[in-house]
């Protein structure tokens, strides 16, 4: 982020602060107006799941086409429905990376050219931050904290030591969980988006086909899972090749047993390790059934409070976008008019610089 | 178009289809402050500080304007999408009036600008779409005697008709339609010339095979490597905001000239 020095931001305790948000990372265009970072006026998303299916996965360019046939009706729509002038915005926030380039790009070009027409501050906002602080939509977050991200692209333990400092202790090394369900659900033969149906499979299956589980190195909160994945897609070969039927139940069942194994007692461990008082869950994997229960489960029989926001503010949406920017614009940390599109945005570089 | 309907006020061009980043500000045909910027190829990055600078500089206010042309290409597909995007949001923002203005249009204007024809002349640009292929199009203009002055040709149309539509096509097969086209002509409909513009010299070897099979001279046909300028984008765009012929904010969109390669093969082998 590139921050400008803006006297348009001036923070004054006790006003309402209205954050207009722009979401285009990869393939759902969404706009939200968000209030004080946590209520959340309106958070339109025009989704081109439809589309992708027709490809088996998100084509960038297709992406990028639709996000420029909607971004305004959806800015518009959305300061409609927000009841707000323009003119009472209070600063346009827009996810800066990671992402598609050129989808990002289009939110990117939408929110400067927005920024510059209303005279308001500009707020290059990390997605993952985002996700993160999705949970602020829901409930205040308590400090430290620790945050897993499982997502189509992220894989990610992050500690946070205080509002808005990031440090990742651990990531996927290949894969990301939501891309490994994707495959293992096309080698499965279910439709994309595929992670659903092999939540379903797995919870609807009596047995469970053992599968490895990858812990690395001792003490490492990294994620390996592209040799799971192949394990899988072995599985599924020798099966076809003996001409036997596909054990489609049991091997989705023993992929996900494997892969929320590693997930939970890594997050758990992070939380025992840095005394976090709380453990965010967050990202589009959030939906996983099988993640949620036995998270679920174990936080509860460990005393670690755990917070999960609503699946529509899981999946990609532009409100977690508001409530991410709220905090750098509270400390007045905003951008310039030259940001563009970084596909490999660091979370920890976006951390806040000061306490407000 | 009848001299009453000369555009009056200020409008803002802008133009990132290809390698410039092409910003200006025009009141009618006068141009205020141009910037066609080569120096870097990252638009996405510069193009809303150009803009902001551009405008201060000119000493116009956003709420001055009466409106923007853009360039709505082809040409580079995220390139079209930075300016397109920026000028939908403003145009929307600003309730400001939106021309589109075809990037090769602008970018043949550019190009004929510089060259001191006479008679009946095809202008086609071309700008590279990689393997073999250009994004183009065909224009005719007619020079009788002195060539008319720029800011009286601007907004008298340039004499510029257009021949043929915006078009990706393999510039060997578009040389030799245009020879045909060429060789179908009565003898005293034939142009004069034949001036290739914008990137030029990428096809210089395929398109100058034309002299060739039409029996013009290699003087006949020109080559005239140059950008799309955003004073044509704002010329054209002035002269079709006269004739309101704007396009909606919420449905101003690139043309791509083409679908995406994966719709292409979906379209091809079902799945
Ligand atoms: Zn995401």
């Amino acid at each position: 982020m590139n921050n400008a020095s803006n006297e348009q931001v001036q923070h004054v305790p006790g006003k309402d602060v209205h954050i207009l948000a722009v979401e285009t990372s990869c393939d759902e265009t969404s706009v939200a107006i968000v209030k004080n970072g946590r209520e959340v006026l309106v958070n339109l998303v025009a989704s081109q799941i439809e589309t992708h299916k027709a490809f088996g996965g998100v084509v960038p360019e297709v992406a990028s086409r639709q996000h420029v046939e909607c971004i305004t009706l959806l800015l518009e729509q959305a300061i409609a429905e927000s009841g707000l002038q323009p003119d009472e915005l209070d600063a346009i926030a827009v996810t800066e990376g990671p992402g598609l380039v050129g989808a990002l790009l289009v939110g990117i070009m939408a929110a400067k050219a927005l920024a510059f027409a209303l005279d308001k501050p500009l707020i290059g906002t990390h997605h993952i931050a985002g996700h993160i602080y999705a949970n602020r939509l829901i409930e205040d977050v308590q400090y430290p904290a620790i945050a897993l991200v499982v997502s189509g692209g992220h894989t990610e333990i992050v500690r946070m030591e205080s509002e808005g400092r990031f440090e990742v202790m651990g990531q996927t090394r290949d894969d990301a969980v939501g891309e490994a369900y994707d495959k293992v659900a096309r080698a499965l033969g279910f439709p994309y988006p595929g992670g659903p149906h092999v939540d379903k499979a797995a919870q609807a299956s009596e047995s469970a086909v053992p599968l490895p589980r990858v812990w690395l190195e001792e003490g490492s909160y990294d994620f390996s899972l592209s040799g799971l994945k192949s394990a899988v897609l072995n599985l599924v070969n020798q099966s076809r090749m003996k001409g036997e039927e596909v054990d489609k139940g049991g091997i989705a069942r023993g992929f996900q047993e494997s892969v929320v194994e590693v997930l939970v007692a890594k997050a758990i461990r992070a939380v025992h390790e840095f005394g976090a008082k709380q453990l965010l869950l967050c990202g589009g994997v959030a939906a996983n059934g099988g993640l949620r229960s036995t998270l679920t489960a174990r936080c509860e029989a460990e005393n670690i409070p755990l917070l999960i926001p609503p699946m529509k503010y899981c999946t990609d949406n532009a409100a977690m976008i508001g409530a991410a920017a709220y905090i750098k614009w509270i400390r007045g940390e905003v951008s310039d008019l030259y940001i563009k599109g970084e596909p490999g945005m660091s979370l920890e570089g976006w951390s806040v610089e000061a306490t407000p | 178009m009848e001299k009453h309907n000369r555009p009056q006020g200020r409008i803002l061009a802008l133009d990132t289809s290809s390698a410039a980043q092409a910003v200006a500000v025009l009141d009618g045909a006068d141009v205020l402050i141009e910037s066609n910027n080569l120096a870097e190829r990252n638009h996405s990055v510069n193009l809303l500080p150009e803009i902001e600078r551009v405008l201060r500089e000119s000493d116009t206010k956003k709420r001055e304007l009466k409106g923007i042309a853009v360039g709505v290409g082809p040409g580079s597909y995220t390139g079209v999408r930075i300016a397109v995007t920026t000028a939908k949001t403003l145009a929307w923002a600003l309730k400001l009036p939106v021309v589109a203005v075809s990037s090769l249009e602008a970018q043949a204007a550019s190009g004929f600008e510089t060259m001191a024809l006479q008679g009946r002349i095809w202008i086609i640009p071309l700008v590279d779409a990689r393997r073999g292929q250009a994004y183009t199009a065909l224009f005719e203009a007619n020079v009788p005697g002195e060539k008319e002055s720029v800011s009286d040709a601007s907004l008298s149309g340039f004499s510029m008709r257009r021949l043929a539509e915006d078009a990706i096509l393999l510039t060997s097969d578009w040389t030799a339609t245009l020879a045909e086209r060429f060789k179908a002509l009565a003898p005293s409909e034939r142009p004069d010339y034949i001036l290739f513009t914008g990137e030029t010299p990428k096809h210089a070897d395929t398109v100058l095979a034309i002299a060739e099979s039409t029996g013009l001279s290699l003087e006949q046909v020109r080559l005239q490597d140059c950008v799309t300028e955003a004073r044509w984008i704002g010329r054209i765009g002035q002269r079709k905001l006269a004739a309101g012929d704007t396009t909606e904010a919420h449905s101003l969109l690139p043309n791509y000239t083409q679908v995406t390669e994966a719709e292409a093969n979906l379209l091809r082998n079902p799945q």
